[in-house]
């Protein structure tokens, strides 16, 4: 398997090459392969939901009175809600609605987090000391309570929970950025590009951002769960996604009411975040140990 | 009439908290056009301080050049900005080599992509020209398979031939001026002859200048036909390689010459330096200097022809032996 493996591993061009060598180191772990399997999973019915879930409509405002509240049956796989609409079809369209919320949110996040953390490292002196400052301001704010702020600032919607949660996030990645590429600006090849000709701009966005990514990849694929976490609260708080949206914090929080008498109607968004969270936190885990040459196990 | 490349009364400190600290006292050092120049001197002497001089990338704001002129080709490196520096003069004329070819490679990009983009930034090449290039620089400094070699990252290549891809980065648009920074440092004796070999060569075919930057002077004997010696920031000898190497003037040239090894009979003589007192206001060497005297204290020696015109030594008792 080994010498099949590197044998196509040579001929692919280095970036693949890169890829495809973490990947494979990924797979080799039966935790990381199960999380690996379980996101695959999640990214398929997300994209899939319209034709995976049994009633489709009852994803969004249809209502269906004389079913509610019925436990789970073969009919019902999940059981149904206060307004008889199927679990199982709401949960699944879920699954889109996390994933691409905490993408949206991660990206936005890391499109803030990143350049400002590449340019802080890079130049250094009062640019520098001007965006960590910054960075400061919104670090000295509990997390969930600057987003909450945020999102009741904006009104409540998807969309601002999103916005607030990548206000709320970047410094993190400028942080980390900023930390490495401080380190990174003194190598010897920084100092080449800059003999050979090149303008410290050139020079922090080709060569130090690039060398810095490393433990921001690990970071975000972390938080990736976080994110999904965060956006499931502030939707349970009522600060973002809005009936009828099938958003597994929302579905958690109407079903707070009949919490005694339907248990299926927490459970199983409950179970739907736990797995996805989980899913990620240990991809992360195995990303960071995989792009570490050092911990990586061959 | 200035040479193709002349320091004038150069002063460069380095910044701590109480002073200024010197670091670097040229008064004057000309190099010719297609010349090699070596300058050798042990760690710390300003060697490599010097050369980030020329390209005007002192770190800042340690490093402050107090006084003097760069001429090169009729125009004072020092009066130019830093854009001008960046734009006209680094990669298009002054090139450098790094001490470590280790490092000198960025490690996450491959070395076809790290080729492809100078050439792309300074003259514009893209698509096929542009890898065309790369594979004739590659050929230019003589590395066999240049063609998967450009496919290959900085640490999937051994030390002479990571020198190489940073010779041929180096010179890739059309430098005419070449600083070499101790480019064999780190290097295998056998792969040392190599590049060393590979850099006399380039100067010849590309007629380009070259200053040479070591801490052997048996390197610099082989290689370069003139040579200054650097000792704490300021040249105390220079002349014609085999003059310097042969009849050295310089007391501290002497040492160095005198540690070298020749052959098995003979043990290397490291004459112990009997330390003396610093002499702040007279010869830097003074405190090592074994044959200095009490005139020595009291005043700088300058850097003066002896004997021959050539051949000049900064010290008061190199004309009277």
């Amino acid at each position: 398997m080994l010498a099949r493996f590197s044998e196509v591993y040579q001929s692919l061009s280095p970036g693949l090459r890169e890829l495809r060598l973490t990947l494979y180191l990924l797979n080799r772990n039966a935790l990381q392969r199960a999380s690996l399997i379980v996101i695959a999973f999640l990214v398929v019915v997300a994209i899939l939901a319209p034709w995976i879930a049994p009633y489709p409509s009852h994803a969004f405002s249809a209502t269906n009175p004389q079913d509610k509240l019925l436990p789970p049956s073969s009919r019902y796989l999940m059981g149904t809600d206060e307004l008889g609409r199927d679990l199982f079809s709401r949960i699944i369209f879920g699954t889109r609605i996390s994933l691409q919320t905490a993408l949206v949110a991660v990206g936005l996040a890391l499109l803030i987090g990143v350049p400002l953390g590449a340019v802080a490292g890079g130049l250094g002196g009062w640019v520098d000391e001007l965006i960590m400052r910054i960075t400061d301001v919104f670090l000295s704010f509990p997390p969930l309570l600057l987003a909450i702020a945020i999102a009741a600032f904006l009104g409540p919607s998807l969309g601002n929970a999103m916005l607030a949660i990548a206000i709320s996030w970047w410094p993190w990645y400028t942080r980390i950025i900023r930390g490495q590429a401080v380190s990174v600006r003194e190598r010897q090849f920084v100092r080449a590009a800059l003999a050979i000709g090149a303008p410290m701009s050139r020079i922090i966005f080709r060569h130090i951002l690039p060398n810095t990514m490393a433990p921001v990849i690990v970071q975000a694929s972390m938080d990736l769960g976080g994110v999904i976490l965060t956006i499931a609260a502030l939707s349970f708080l009522g600060l973002g996604a809005q009936p009828p949206t099938p958003e597994w914090g929302l579905l958690i929080s109407t079903s707070r009411t009949y919490f005694l008498n339907a248990w299926w109607y927490s459970t199983f968004p409950g179970i739907a975040i736990f797995v996805t969270v989980l899913a990620f936190n240990l991809i992360g885990d195995g990303i960071r140990e995989v792009l570490d040459p050092r911990t990586r196990k061959f | 009439m200035s040479a193709y490349f002349e320091i004038k009364d150069l002063l460069v400190g380095f910044r701590t908290f109480e002073e200024t600290r010197p670091v670097l006292n040229i008064e004057r050092l000309a190099i010719e056009r297609g010349e090699t120049y070596g300058l050798v001197g042990e760690s710390g002497a300003g060697k490599t301080v010097l050369a980030l001089t020329i390209l005007g990338l002192l770190p800042k704001p340690a490093g402050v050049i107090q006084r003097g002129e760069i001429w090169f080709d009729g125009e004072d490196l020092l009066k130019k900005s830093e854009s001008e520096l960046a734009s006209l003069y680094r990669g298009k004329r002054l090139a450098m080599i790094f001490q470590d070819p280790m490092s000198t490679l960025n490690p996450v990009f491959t070395v076809g992509q790290q080729i492809e983009r100078v050439i792309e930034y300074h003259q514009g090449l893209r698509g096929h020209s542009r890898t065309q290039k790369a594979v004739e620089l590659l050929e230019m400094v003589k590395l066999a398979d240049a063609k998967n070699i450009l496919k290959k990252y900085p640490h999937e290549l051994s030390g002479g031939q990571r020198q190489r891809v940073v010779i041929a980065i180096a010179l890739s648009c059309g430098a005419e001026f070449l600083i070499a920074d101790e480019p064999t440092r780190n290097l295998d004796v056998t792969i040392q002859a190599g590049i060393l070999q590979l850099i006399d060569e380039l100067r010849k075919n590309l007629r380009i200048t070259v200053l040479f930057i070591a801490n052997n002077v048996s390197l610099v004997n082989v290689f370069c036909k003139r040579v200054g010696i650097l000792y704490r920031g300021k040249l105390v000898e220079e002349g014609p390689s085999p003059l310097v190497i042969r009849e050295p003037l310089h007391p501290y040239t002497q040492t160095l010459i005198s540690a070298l090894p020749r052959d098995r009979s003979e043990r290397p003589r490291f004459s112990g330096f009997e330390l003396k007192p610093e002499a702040p206001q007279g010869c830097p060497f003074y405190s090592r200097c074994p044959i200095g005297v009490e005139f020595c204290v009291q005043q700088q020696p300058r850097l003066e022809a002896v004997i021959r015109p050539e051949h000049k030594a900064a010290c008061f008792l190199a004309r009277s032996r």
